[in-house]
Formats: C-alpha cells, structure tokens, sequence
C-alpha cells in the first residue's frame, strides 16, 4: 500500500514538472501567444456641412448615441490600418458645437466576414463627439485614404449629398 | 441413468437453453454484485469515470472556439474565481476572457478573428464587455476553479479555462453516481442504472455542459442529490433540516436546478396519494422542497443585488414578452430534447445522433409504461408518474417560476430540465426486461463508440 502511494505520489510530482499535455491551440493560454498593440485610431476632423462633395458609398455608419453633453459615433470605415492612416470627416449640422474627445479603432470581424477583406479587420471605430446633438438630426461621415474617399452608409444625406 | 446422459456436458446446450442462459445474466450479474456491494461500487465508479474521462476530455481540449451557451463569461467567471474574485453584476469581463473569444472564436457563430493579442475595447464585445455570468451563484465557478487548480498542479494544461473543462469529468462521474445510487434506492440491480448513466454521459446534452464551463455541468449532480434526499425522506430516515438544505442548494448552483426540488414535492404528494406514505409526510415534505427552493432562490437575488456594483444588463437569455404561444410550445418540450439534444450548434456525430434515440424511447417507456402497467400498491408508480409530469409539464413550470420570479417569460432549453434527468431514468434504471437491457447495451455502446474514435 505504501508503495503505491509512494508511486502515486512521485509519479504526480513528476507529472507536475513536465510539459502540459493539453495546451489549448489559440488563445491567452496557448503556446506562442504574444500580447500587440491596438492599432491606432483614424484621425478624425469636423467638416461644415457646406464643404461636402458628393462622394461614393463604403463602409457604415452603425450609431449615433446621445448622452449628456457628449454623443458615440460607431461605424466601419474604408481606411488603411497601415500608416498612412487616412482620415475620418465628421460633418455636422449647422449651428452645433462640437469637439472630438477622442477615437477608438474596433475589431470587425463581422465586417471581415461579410466582404472577405482581411485587412478590413480593424476597420471599426468609436468616435466620442463633446457637444449636443439635436435628438432630430443626423450626422455625416466621409472617409478618405488610400483607398479612395467615400460616403459612409447610414450618413444623413442632407448633411453630405450622395 | 438417461438424465445423466442428457445432462452430460459433452452434449451441446439446446438453443432455447443458450438463450435463457444469456437473458438470465443481468440477473445473474447483479446478484454477485449485489454479495459484493463495495466491489460494485468500486467499479461502478471506474467504469463510469472512465466513460466521463472518454465523452469530456475530446471535447474539453479540442482546438476550437468556445460555447456559445455564455462559456465567453463562464470562462470569465472562472478565471475571476481562480484568482478568488467574486463576478458582481456589472462587473466587467477581464482580458483573458476577451482574447479567448477573439482568438478562438465562438463555435458554430464565428470564427478566431485577426485582433487576437490585442486589447479589445468594450463596444467589440457581446453586452459592452458587461458580465452576464453574475445571474449564477459563485459555487459552481469557485468548486470548479479549486479543482481546476489540482488539475493544473499535476499538469494536464496550464489554462484556467482547459482545466475548468476537465473538471467537467469529475461533475459528471459524481452526477452519474448519484443517479446510479438514486436508481439502487428504488430498487435497482447494477447493469442497468450504470448502463442508463454511461448512456445518459455520453448523450449529446451532457457532452455540451460537460465538456464546456458552465454550471449545468452539476445539473445531474444536484438533480440526483435532492432527489436522493426526497426518496429518503419518504421512508422516513433524513430528519427535516437535510431536505431542507436539500430544496436550498439549487438555486445556489443554478435557478433552473430547482425543477427537482419541485416535482420531488409532486412525488411525494403521488406517494400520499397512491398510499405510500402518510399525508402529513408528504405535505410536510412537500412544503420544506417548495419553500425551500423558493427562499433558496429569493435569497440568491437578494445576495446578488447586495454584491452588485452596476445595474444588470440585459441577458440574451432573459426574459421575453409574454406570448401564450411560448408557454404551449413548453408543453412536452423535455420529452423530445433531453438528453437528446445539446441546445447549440455542436459538432454531433452521426453515430451519436442515432445512438441516443433508443435512450431516450426508454426513458420515455419505462416512465410512461410504468404509468400505465404498475399495480397500485407497486412502490415505482409515484416514480413513474412523477417522472412522465416532470418530462411533460418540466419546461411550462420552470417559464411559470420565471413568470412568477420577474414577470417574463424564459424560453425553454433542454439543459434547464438537466436536473430533472435522474428522476427521468429511475423507471428505466428499475426496468428488468431483457429486451430493454439489450437495446440500452447497444444504444449506450454505440453512443461511447463514437466518443472513443474522438481520442
């Protein structure tokens, strides 16, 4: 008796030095996974309504969301993750006062998905807009980079003509 | 002298003999065990574990996504638990669990994506990166992640989530154990309870919550447990303050669970009214299961909105406008999906698929036959007709709690009557016709068979 449980023993400590037998594939628990930096942020610039050009849909405004004193602006946008990033153009209508506070590059994977584009992977984006935004209006978003320069779907077309 | 010449073994048994001989064997088995009850137990635990180790560990440690049955934020549980955190609601998910579905996708939804490594944000994140695991109690996550650590010191994996799956097979070998004991305490042999419970193992319902971190991976554990306490109660040898406990742990598991404390109140009511039992017995009873699953659960909310740190978020599960629709489509829905079917979109073999159909007829057979043919006086028949209302009317009593609970309606899924499974398969555990032991022999081999080629 005491020496199978002398055998358990040694053979479970034994175990306990050795390599794990089930190393999950993928993720943080995996061999080979390595911690990268978020892609940087497209930059984005308030536009008057006036000086927008009628361009080509691409890409997608997905929300407006209001909240006090500020509004989120999410989406998918035609732009290079690559540097030169491009730029975002967030035109808003006349008389509203705003300030971009900051913008967030998203994972799409489902944009991925959809169009087959790899490389569109980081192509979503949080826009945090300082300023209040009517609840009756809309907003516009124009991209532009590499890739040509582009009226986002969803995008108030009185704002940007298509 | 001419019948020592016929009964000489040199002369062949006739076929009919053969015949009665091999039908005789279960019988025959489960006496020799029965003379040996710590040997039987011994290797009903080997045997069954075994088959626990062979359903879970394929599934378990496949490269592949994570479940779609919420693993995303059981996983996050579990790592919150492995450090002895606590998941509050409107608790955040921390970063292993969002590189885990970013880098291994979710199965049979979406695949790994390119942001693997990189911090996700929120807004990419079902609910806003918010927990919808904070609706459980912590037990299941905190026993799991204990266990999960053993399992990580003596190194099958490094990975909290990996080891929390493994766990998996010690949930489920003790689930099916106590339901093997629950169907002795009815009067069981042995072939049929272990056959009925490697069977119900390898069933395409307990292969998903097994192999997969979720607390329904103790629904046959705690289902066959309580059941285990009413069954005692009914004879008269567990005092109050066990069952009572009994009727409270579910609800500190998983709400859902307490389907078995209810209708073990619907069997003991069937015992008073078929003759076993005294009334006073069973209506005592009956209110402790009751009461005790409903101050188990109202006491798990207030627990819960006392540790919240954030107001609860909307639950892809939760519940739906009230439509009379949803509550007939309740009506008989366990009958046809436990332990049929998995609920999500799994990878099910066709061997599988086919192999667990004889299952569940027996189930059904044995439960609806013993309704129909038991004699009165039979000690079964509060069994079997507690048994057929739990797999007819399980569903429609867990949405009118629900109902009753937050004023909504909770769509039905087959791993919510999981504790209800053990109560399922005492009919077909105390069946003995041959018949029956040869179609589950074949239907729980086949359906181990197509594990085994996982390996």
């Amino acid at each position: 008796m005491r020496r199978t449980v002398a055998a358990a023993l040694l053979g479970l400590l034994l175990a306990g030095c050795g390599e794990p037998v089930f190393a999950p594939d993928a993720g943080p628990g995996a061999p080979g996974y390595t911690k990268k930096p978020t892609p940087r942020p497209p930059a984005v610039e308030l536009v008057r309504a006036s000086r927008a050009k009628p361009l080509p849909p691409g890409g997608a405004l997905d929300s407006v969301v209001r909240s006090d004193g500020t509004f989120e602006v999410t989406g998918w946008a035609l732009i290079d993750t690559d540097a030169p990033h491009g730029v975002l153009k967030l035109v808003l209508p006349a008389g509203v006062r705003a300030k971009v506070l900051k913008s967030e590059a998203v994972a799409r994977p489902d944009v991925v998905d959809a169009t087959g584009n790899l490389s569109l992977t980081w192509s979503g984006f949080v826009i945090t807009v300082q300023g209040s935004l009517p609840e009756d209006a809309g907003v516009c978003l124009l991209s532009q980079s590499k890739q040509g320069a582009f009226r986002l779907d969803g995008s108030d077309t009185a704002l940007c003509p298509a | 002298m001419s019948t020592a010449v016929t009964d000489s073994p040199a002369v062949p048994a006739e076929p009919s003999r053969r015949l009665d001989v091999l039908l005789e064997l279960p019988d025959r088995v489960d006496r020799w065990l029965d003379s040996r009850r710590v040997l039987a137990w011994l290797l009903t635990a080997l045997l069954l574990g075994l088959v626990a180790m062979i359903v879970v560990v394929p599934a378990a440690t496949a490269p592949g996504g994570v479940s779609p049955l919420d693993e995303f934020w059981y996983a996050d549980a579990l790592d919150k638990a492995d450090r002895g955190e606590l998941t509050n609601t409107g608790d955040k998910v921390d970063e292993y669990a969002r590189q885990l579905i970013v880098c291994r996708g979710l199965i049979g939804v979406h695949p790994p994506n390119e942001g693997c490594g990189v911090p996700q944000p929120d807004t990419s994140l079902p609910l806003n990166g918010v927990t919808a695991a904070d609706i459980h109690a912590p037990t299941y996550f905190f026993l799991t992640a204990g266990v999960g650590k053993v399992i990580k010191a003596v190194a099958p994996t490094d990975d909290v989530l990996v080891a929390g799956r493994l766990a998996g097979a010690l949930w489920l070998t003790l689930g099916l154990l106590a339901m093997v004991a629950l169907g002795r305490a009815w009067g069981a042999g042995w072939i049929m309870p272990v056959l009925t419970a490697a069977g119900v193992a390898a069933s395409p319902l307990l292969v998903s919550v097994s192999a997969y971190a979720t607390p329904d991976a103790m629904g046959l554990l705690v289902g066959a447990g309580v059941l285990l306490a009413v069954t005692h109660w009914q004879r008269g040898t567990l005092p109050p303050v066990v069952l009572l406990l009994a009727a409270l742990t579910p609800a500190f598991v998983k709400v859902p669970f307490i389907l078995a404390p209810l209708f073990g109140a619907l069997l003991l009511v069937i015992a008073a009214l078929a003759k076993h039992t005294s009334w006073r017995r069973a209506l005592t009873g009956s209110t402790i299961l009751v009461g005790g699953a409903g101050a188990g659960m109202l006491a798990w909310q207030q627990i819960r909105g006392l540790l919240a740190v954030g107001e609860p978020v909307l639950h892809p599960g939760e519940p739906a406008p009230i439509v009379f629709r949803l509550f007939a489509e309740a009506f008989g829905f366990y009958l046809e999906t436990v332990p049929v079917s998995s609920g999500g979109p799994f990878p099910v073999s066709t061997v599988l698929a086919v192999a667990v159909q004889p299952l569940a007829w027996l189930l059904l057979a044995a439960a609806l036959g013993g309704v129909l043919l038991r004699r009165r006086d039979d000690p079964l028949l509060p069994v079997c007709w507690a048994a057929t209302a739990a797999m007819v009317l399980g569903s429609l009593v867990l949405s009118l709690v629900v109902l009753i609970a937050i004023g909504g309606f909770l769509g039905g899924m087959p791993r919510y009557g999981l504790a209800l499974l053990p109560l399922f398969a005492v009919p077909l555990m105390c069946t003995r016709v041959p018949l029956a032991v040869l179609v589950l022999l074949a239907s729980t081999g086949a359906m181990v068979f197509s594990h085994v080629q996982l390996w």
